[in-house]
Formats: C-alpha cells, sequence, structure tokens
C-alpha cells in the first residue's frame, strides 16, 4: 500500500511530530505508515484524511497485489 | 454512581502516570525495607523475605526506570497491536518450547522438575514477548 501522506505534510508544511499531535498518535506511527511497514486501522485512516479534508482512495492507494490474499 | 467511563481512563494522563510510578517506588522502598527488617530479626522465614525484597526491587527499579530514565510512550492503536501480536508469537512459540520439554521429559525419563518446567515456560514467554514487541515497535507491522 501507498500512502500520500508524506505529500500532503509537506503541501501543508507539517512535520510528522506536527501530524501526530494533531492526530493523536506517536511520531512513529505516522514514519511506520509513509514508509508502508504499518497499515492503519480504517478510524486512524479515517481521521488522517479528514485532517488534510481528502478522500480516503486518495490518500490509500492500494495496488492489485496489496488486495490478494 | 460508579462512572466505567471515567474509571477505564484512570491513570491514563501523563499527571496521573507519574503519580502510578511514584506510588510504584515508594511501595517497592516500603516493602523491601519491610522485608529486609523482618528478616534481620527473624520474623519471617528468610525464603519468603526473600520473595518479597525481590518484588519489592522490581517495582522499585521499574519505578525508576519509567519516571526518569525511559519515559512511556503514547499508547496508540499501533502499540496496541505490536503488543496483540507479540503476544500472539510469544504464545506461539512457547507452545513449541512446552512440546519440546514434554519429548525431553519423555525421552529422558523426567530429567526436569515441575518447578523447573514452569519457570522455563515462564522465562522463555516473558522474553519472547519483550523480544517480539520491541522488534514490531522498531521494524513495524508488515501484514
Amino acid at each position: 500500500m501507498k500512502t500520500k501522506i508524506k505529500e500532503l505534510r509537506a503541501r501543508f508544511n507539517l512535520t510528522q511530530e506536527d501530524l501526530a499531535n494533531k492526530i493523536g498518535v506517536r511520531r512513529e506511527t505516522i514514519l511506520f505508515i509513509e514508509s508502508g511497514r504499518y497499515n492503519p486501522s480504517l478510524k486512524l485512516a479515517k481521521k488522517i484524511v479528514n485532517f488534510f479534508n481528502e478522500k480516503i482512495d486518495d490518500v490509500f492507494i492500494f495496488e492489485k497485489k496489496d488486495l490478494k490474499n | 454512581m460508579l462512572d466505567i467511563n471515567n474509571l477505564c481512563d484512570f491513570m491514563k494522563t501523563k499527571k496521573d502516570k507519574k503519580l502510578k510510578y511514584k506510588l510504584m517506588m515508594a511501595f517497592g522502598g516500603f516493602f523491601a525495607a519491610v522485608a529486609l527488617f523482618c528478616s534481620f530479626y527473624n520474623l519471617i522465614p528468610n525464603a519468603v523475605a526473600s520473595g518479597i525484597t525481590t518484588f519489592a526491587t522490581c517495582l522499585f527499579v521499574i519505578g525508576i526506570i519509567r519516571l526518569y530514565i525511559k519515559k512511556e510512550p503514547l499508547i496508540d492503536e499501533m502499540v496496541k497491536k505490536a503488543n496483540q501480536t507479540a503476544i500472539t508469537g510469544s504464545w506461539i512459540l512457547t507452545l513449541i518450547v512446552v512440546s519440546l520439554l514434554f519429548w525431553i521429559n519423555i525421552i529422558f525419563k523426567n530429567i526436569l522438575s515441575t518447578f523447573q518446567i514452569l519457570s522455563l515456560i515462564l522465562f522463555f514467554m516473558l522474553i519472547s514477548d519483550l523480544i517480539l514487541r520491541s522488534y514490531y515497535l522498531k521494524y513495524g507491522i508488515k501484514e
């Protein structure tokens, strides 16, 4: 899964720590989501996209291989 | 009236946690001192005093570490998931160890006592849980 959180952060001029504080998670969690090493829950994903005022599909991009069992 | 939501939120804030660790240190220090005092004057058996002292010292040391050295991170969903995944992995590894110990005891005809087996299982489970937890928190949980 790819995410556009890094680009959005850059657009909003936010550091990982700023975003983490706004969302209410640890900075490391944002780092792992950005690098694709952690898949956030739907609730956290929704919180992130709501913060950036985007759609969930625009921020979290699933490839075909991600949807395979 | 008892509010279950407030009860669940108890000791979750930073201030409450500081108080919790201070209490841990105070209780640990107090019980260690009492156990040593009782042991010195032979008021309780040495084995009991030794157990209490060890437990109390652990409480005291954990309190110091959490309060001054390694401050507890904010617990978010990733930490919770890392904990869950670690304990699951730890259970599976412990199951393998239990089956190994079972066959060792069968083949070598009760070479290990019940106490030794229980100690090994407890030690292995705690250590594997700690290792897996730190691994998932360091490298992420790849699904």
